[in-house]
């Protein structure tokens, strides 16, 4: 891999390439899987993804797209995907079994997210662990695991987003709860196997295969709603969904209108709370009127002064004045600020947060002329720092 | 599939300077795998998640760090005094990697920053966890979690509802935070088994969220307008705040639905006749499942529902999670007894090992 874009933060170029010599086979679809073969690849693990010869993953067909849409490479799965070799394998029949076993006498880890069912999972444990008699890591992701058996029926993320509590809090109050957006549970899931296979990796005693059974829904509980649960034994507290308004320990931080769109307004923060008082007064919305109504929300008055203001605007205050006061911007706002500042050209592909392409788009893999050959090297792109943390977290290593 | 925790980072010694969500969540996965966290507070400067949930009545340990300071060692340090600077440069000494999560320049100015650290242990790693982590003026902002959020796009992605913008409702930014960093600290720790020398890994809130909302898809709001299928929302049922997610994905899936809850009226309606069809017409249909729901509660609804094939799942909330065999029979949830609040809950990192 090259090395990436120019940017503050050294990106990850060979600085954690821990991983050099280990093989990941990857029979996943989506985001789950693929995201925990994207943390390794990362780190340097050779990792070879199976795709079935006609469908691939389906996560090639998601847009957005670099382009007019090349159904080939969505940039979600180009994200997911990168620094990976590809395999076409139909794994449904018997012709592969040969094959299979080759992948897995070289593998090291095997990821696979299947959905109970969908493969022969079983045989296939038995083929890659006698291949493998001094014992691979074997990682399986799904939403809910093997326990929900055919009760709550073909397994999906919405069930992780409702089983796990992200949902008791996501919504408006008296309204539905909501959905976490595509594919969030997945990647969250896969982000988190990824830390329990590199650990395992990473044990010198190891002797045996281990085989780590991740759910999303025990990946959202464990990581971010965990304290929801002993929060409610204790006190006895039901979790509420937020709203625009969240109050804690009596002050405000809320989604607040202002004259282009929508600002963030934290009134936690003491010294920010008299920052901000200075600033208004200084735009003659001078008085000496809370900064909080009765209920601990955003008063009028902030309100009044709100929607005078533009988001540029209240970036700019914010970065001389520290006020606690943040525009709502989308990605690619967000990654144009970021361009700009740096006085660098806001590319289409940064605010997408995707890889940029330096190898020709001709290695790109085309589905279906293939079977059991291992691609050479199909996704060895340069990546922008905007991208995946693992790619660009690195600052000052060697 | 549940077995013996995994021990894989023993050996793993980890000082644990973080305070609030982030750092935390990182050391506390890090010790579910088996690595020594040594957690460093001041008594007269204590983490300030302490401060930040309220406490059951006569008790002093708050319920949510009981979940992010478990299973750590305890160590009350003042690192401004000579006597707490010299503990903690033993610490350094006999440690792999520090983690903290302080506002940029705060290790520098207490004299603890990497350089220190490397010349006392050249093979200590320190992660680090920003908010931001752009390079450019922006990482100045003090900014938590909700601020985050709203500057990285998150929010954007969620949409509006009843033309109010929605919010993330927890801040899980410094939990994805907390994985990277996680991850970070492991790797960092393997290389230096091999190169002798430790490093400096900044973790960057902003980078952890785009990272997961890496698809950067609008959240669906109700009616199912994104990729998925269709009846895909939450159905109340009979009672307060008693919910049901359903997902339809397929054609089967829409045969079992209808034979157990609507029934053939709109099974057979034309509007509904196939997937697309579904979608166009999801309003609609959503209207259906709203009023068949309200009139079940949701313990029969779960009955009616169960087996068939139907993709559902009933709401969770907190006292739901504590007896649902999802989590119980595979012990990721377990309860531990403590002298000081009794009880309590407790969600363990990976325990379905074998």
């Amino acid at each position: 891999m090259t090395t990436a874009a120019a940017g503050a933060f050294p990106t990850f170029g060979d600085a954690l390439r821990i991983l050099p010599g280990v093989t990941v086979l990857e029979i996943g679809t989506q985001a789950s899987a693929p995201s925990c073969g994207a943390v390794l690849a990362s780190l340097g693990a050779d990792v070879i993804k199976v795709e079935h010869p006609r469908a691939g993953d389906p996560a090639r067909a998601v847009g957005p797209f670099r382009g007019f849409p090349d159904l080939h490479n969505g940039l979600l799965f180009e994200g997911l995907n990168r620094a990976k070799r590809s395999v076409t394998l139909n794994l449904t029949m018997p012709s592969s079994v040969p094959l299979v076993a080759e992948l897995a006498r070289n593998a090291d880890v095997v990821i696979e997210n299947a959905a109970p069912g969908g493969y022969p999972w079983p045989w296939l444990e038995t083929t890659w662990q006698s291949a493998r008699p001094a014992g691979l890591v074997a990682c399986h992701l799904s939403p809910l695991g093997a326990p929900a058996g055919e009760r709550f029926g073909p397994q999906h993320e919405l069930q992780a987003s409702a089983a796990s509590g992200m949902s008791a809090t996501m919504g408006l109050p008296d309204r539905p709860p909501l959905p976490l957006p595509p594919l969030v549970s997945g990647i969250n899931a896969g982000l988190y196997a990824a830390t329990a296979v590199l650990a395992v990796l990473s044990d010198p005693n190891r002797r045996a295969t281990v085989s780590i059974e991740v759910t999303e829904a025990e990946a959202l509980l464990a990581v971010h709603t965990a304290s929801d649960l002993i929060d409610w034994v204790v006190a006895q507290r039901a979790p509420i969904r937020t709203g625009a308004k969240q109050t804690r320990d009596g002050f405000s931080s809320e989604t607040v209108a202002c004259a282009d769109g929508w600002a963030h307004v934290s009134l936690v923060v003491p010294a920010q709370r008299e920052h901000l008082r200075a600033l208004m007064a200084g735009a003659g919305f001078e008085t000496d009127e809370e900064l909080q109504d009765e209920t601990g929300g955003v008063s009028e008055l902030v309100r009044r002064w709100l929607v005078t203001q533009t988001r540029r605007q209240l970036l700019e205050a914010e970065l001389a004045h520290d006020v606690g006061v943040v525009p709502l911007l989308s990605g690619s706002e967000f990654a144009a600020i970021v361009a700009e500042r740096r006085g660098t050209a806001a590319e289409l592909e940064d605010a997408l947060l995707v890889p940029r392409v330096t190898a020709t788009d001709e290695c790109a893999p085309r589905l279906g002329q293939h079977n059991g050959e291992v691609w050479p090297a199909v996704f060895d792109r340069v990546y922008g720092d905007a991208g995946w943390a693992t790619e660009a977290f690195v600052q000052g290593l060697l | 599939m549940t077995g013996q925790p995994l021990t894989s980072l023993r050996g793993l010694t980890v000082i644990d300077l973080s305070h609030y969500l982030a750092g935390s969540t990182a050391t506390v996965i890090l010790a579910d795998l088996g690595a020594r966290v040594i957690k460093v507070e001041s008594s007269g400067r204590p983490d300030g998640i302490r401060r930040q949930i309220p406490r059951p009545a006569g008790t002093m340990r708050r319920p949510v760090s009981y979940q992010l300071i478990r299973d750590k060692e305890h160590l009350d340090l003042d690192l401004k005094s000579a006597a707490g600077r010299s503990r903690l440069e033993d610490l350094v000494r006999e440690s792999d990697v520090l983690v903290e999560n302080f506002s940029a320049g705060t290790l520098d100015r207490l004299g603890i920053g990497f350089a220190w650290l490397s010349s006392v242990n050249p093979a200590l790693s320190l992660v680090s966890i920003r908010a931001f982590t752009t390079g450019t003026d922006l990482d100045a902002i003090k900014a938590g979690a909700p601020s985050i959020q709203a500057m990285t796009g998150v929010d954007a992605a969620l949409g509006t509802m009843d033309g109010r913008p929605l919010a993330l409702g927890r801040p899980t930014g410094d939990m994805v935070a907390g994985i990277d960093a996680a991850l970070a600290v492991v790797a960092a720790w393997r290389r230096a088994r091999v190169t002798g020398r430790g490093g400096h890994v900044t973790v960057g809130i902003d980078r952890a969220l785009r990272q997961l909302f890496v698809a950067g898809m609008a959240g669906q709001g109700r009616h199912g307008a994104g990729p998925t299928g269709c009846p895909h929302a939450f159905f109340r049922c009979r009672g307060h705040e008693e919910w049901l997610a359903l997902s339809c994905n397929s054609e089967a899936e829409w045969r079992a639905l209808v034979a157990a809850t609507v029934g053939d009226r709109v099974g057979n309606d034309p509007r509904y006749a196939d997937r697309f069809l579904r979608k166009v017409n999801s309003e609609a249909l959503h209207r259906e499942f709203d009023q068949w729901f309200e009139g079940i509660t949701l313990a029969d609804a779960v009955d009616r529902l169960s087996g068939r094939g139907v993709t559902f799942m009933p709401l969770l909330a907190p006292e739901r999670q504590l007896t649902t065999e999802l989590f119980s029979a595979a012990a990721t949830i377990v309860v531990r007894p403590d002298d000081e609040v009794g009880d309590h809950p407790t969600v363990r990192h990976f325990a379905r090992v074998s």
